[in-house]
């Protein structure tokens, strides 16, 4: 295995089965003759944050809830590799009571995301789990106008180091400037991180490209996507790209389209 | 026999053979051209407008050049189109008459391609028939409901008729009865109902789930709760609701009642009579 925590290269023969525990998630990958074999199920406990990788005689007996799947590949030797992705939707965080941000003020938040895993077989795509999936939600102005998002149940933060960091989160550093002379009520934050990129830190750490919103006058408001990630990560390296190529760097949003209120 | 033969002749010889020939040519290359002009059309829009203005288009295109090349073919041999667009307009009166249905459903076609209250691949409800829309053709639309059953919706109907699109919006409500005990504590219930909504992933959080009581009924307390659910998700989130609300309601001892009456004497002071019978004293008589 050259895996660093819950993700890497894999080198798996055939009989040979891993199992993951990363938080809610349980993942058993076995390899047999011509497949890969999983099953995954998530425990009821969100906030779960122990972690290990073990390498098992014999594929685990599943509980009864758990997902079992099989990818059939005709690559013989290919290693198991394991990729850490950002969602796959943009993310909704709260603050743990309202946030009001005034004229002329300047704030950084942290939010904290789950990641996904990449299963490949070598170079092919096999498929992506969640080490935790948040529950759906409706970000927009009305029920006709708007996106489905995933809610996230932890809080946004001031400071980057405020909670653990468990190996299968990221960080998003939301810089938020108000430029408008009224305060805004920031109730939710909409996150769009298929459109960022993902850096490990030589901490272990996670963290996508910097975000800031930035509120003009009236209703609207100003996306700018960062090439790097906050100075906080630790020598940070790059190490997947967005899912979605943005269109611009800099974008122009009803403001109820980033910040809820 | 040559007598007899004659008339066959002269007719033979009166047919203009060579502008038939053209005429044939004519509707066969105007056939060829309409096919491809509308296997052009389909490619050119495929990627810019929706299945329908695709489907529209080729529609257009195609009758459109095969109309040019019948009026072409008939010129070929010899017909004067204005002489027969003049008869056309007098026959169109009779023809009016004659087909008022069809006129009625192909002006009602207009006016849908024109309003587009739903495009082809979307559900749409009408009356008692639910389906995806396969196709919105001059005089009827065509659906396939989800037991797999091909409909022919005449165009009227849906004009004059309530049209409920279920695929327009990305995301939908499902409303669920739910009827408790009068015994049972409102708060524990709405709290038991919020939290299974909560754990429910598919569930969105926002627009938050809706707890309403509804009435007071005859066996039960009656309550509407409602949560909402991305389109796609909408009969596996009603289902799973529906069973975790068995479920929690089990776990947690709430009583979904059965419905009942309560029974009265004719006169409500006076008791029901009752017999007691010793089952066990008629055993021992028995055996002794």
């Amino acid at each position: 295995m050259s895996g660093e925590g819950c993700f890497g290269r894999f080198d798996l023969a055939i009989g040979d089965c891993l199992r993951w525990q990363t938080g809610p998630l349980t993942l058993v990958v076995a390899r047999s003759t011509g497949e890969w074999r999983l099953w995954r199920c998530e425990a009821s406990d969100p906030d779960r944050s122990d972690f290990s990788l073990a390498r098992l005689p014999d594929v685990p007996q599943p509980p009864q809830d758990a997902v079992w799947e099989r990818y059939v590949t005709t690559e013989a030797d290919a290693p198991l590799v394991v990729a850490p992705l950002l969602p796959d939707r943009p993310i909704v965080s709260r603050p743990r009571d309202v946030v009001f941000v005034p004229p002329g003020e300047t704030v950084r938040v942290f939010v904290s995301v789950p990641l996904w895993l990449g299963l490949s077989a070598g170079r092919r795509p096999l498929t992506e789990i969640p080490t935790h999936r948040p529950s759906d939600t409706w970000f927009g102005p009305s029920t006709v106008e708007g996106q489905v998002c995933y809610a996230l149940r932890t809080r946004f933060r001031l400071e980057a180091h405020a909670e653990p960091a468990p190996a299968w989160r990221a960080v998003v550093a939301v810089t938020v400037r108000n430029e408008d002379e009224a305060a805004p009520a920031m109730q939710r934050l909409n996150v769009p991180v298929p459109l960022l990129a993902l850096f490990r830190g030589t901490d272990g750490r996670f963290w996508s490209e910097s975000v800031t919103i930035i509120r003009e006058s009236g209703e609207t408001a100003q996306l700018r996507l960062g090439e790097a990630p906050p100075p906080e990560a630790v020598n940070p390296t790059r190490v997947s790209p967005a899912r979605q190529v943005p269109p611009r760097r800099t974008m122009f949003h009803a403001l109820g389209a980033l910040l809820g209120s | 026999m040559d007598t007899f033969l004659t008339p066959f002749r002269e007719w033979l010889a009166a047919v203009p053979w060579w502008g038939a020939f053209r005429a044939l040519v004519v509707l066969a290359l105007g056939l060829v051209l309409a096919r491809l002009a509308s296997g052009a059309v389909r490619r050119g829009l495929t990627d810019r407008v929706d299945a329908q203005q695709v489907m529209l288009g080729r529609r257009v295109v195609f009758y459109l050049v095969l109309g040019l090349s019948v009026g072409s073919a008939l010129h070929q041999m010899g017909f004067q189109l204005g002489v027969l667009l003049g008869a056309a307009g007098v026959f169109s009166v009779a023809i009016a008459f004659a087909s008022q249905t069809s006129a009625s459903n192909l002006i009602s076609g207009l006016f849908l391609v024109g309003e587009r209250p739903f495009s082809v691949g979307d559900v749409i409800r009408v009356g008692a028939t639910t389906g995806e829309v396969l196709s919105i053709d001059l005089l009827s639309v065509k659906l396939r409901t989800f037991d797999n059953v091909y409909v022919r919706i005449p165009n009227e109907t849906l004009i004059k008729s309530e049209v409920a699109t279920l695929t327009r919006f990305a995301i939908r409500r499902i409303d669920l009865a739910v009827g408790v005990a009068y015994r049972e504590d409102i708060d524990r219930v709405r709290d038991a109902l919020m939290g299974l909504a909560d754990r429910e992933p598919l569930c969105l959080e926002e627009p938050a789930p809706l707890f309403i009581v509804t009435r007071f009924g005859e066996s039960s307390i009656d309550i509407q709760f409602s949560v909402w659910a991305e389109r796609a998700n909408y009969l596996e989130v009603k289902n799973r609701i529906q069973i975790a609300i068995k479920r929690v309601f089990d776990e947690q001892g709430i009583e979904i009642p059965f419905p009942h009456r309560s029974l009265y004497a004719g006169s409500v002071t006076e008791a029901f009579p009752i017999r007691i019978v010793d089952d066990r004293a008629a055993g021992d008589s028995g055996d002794g």
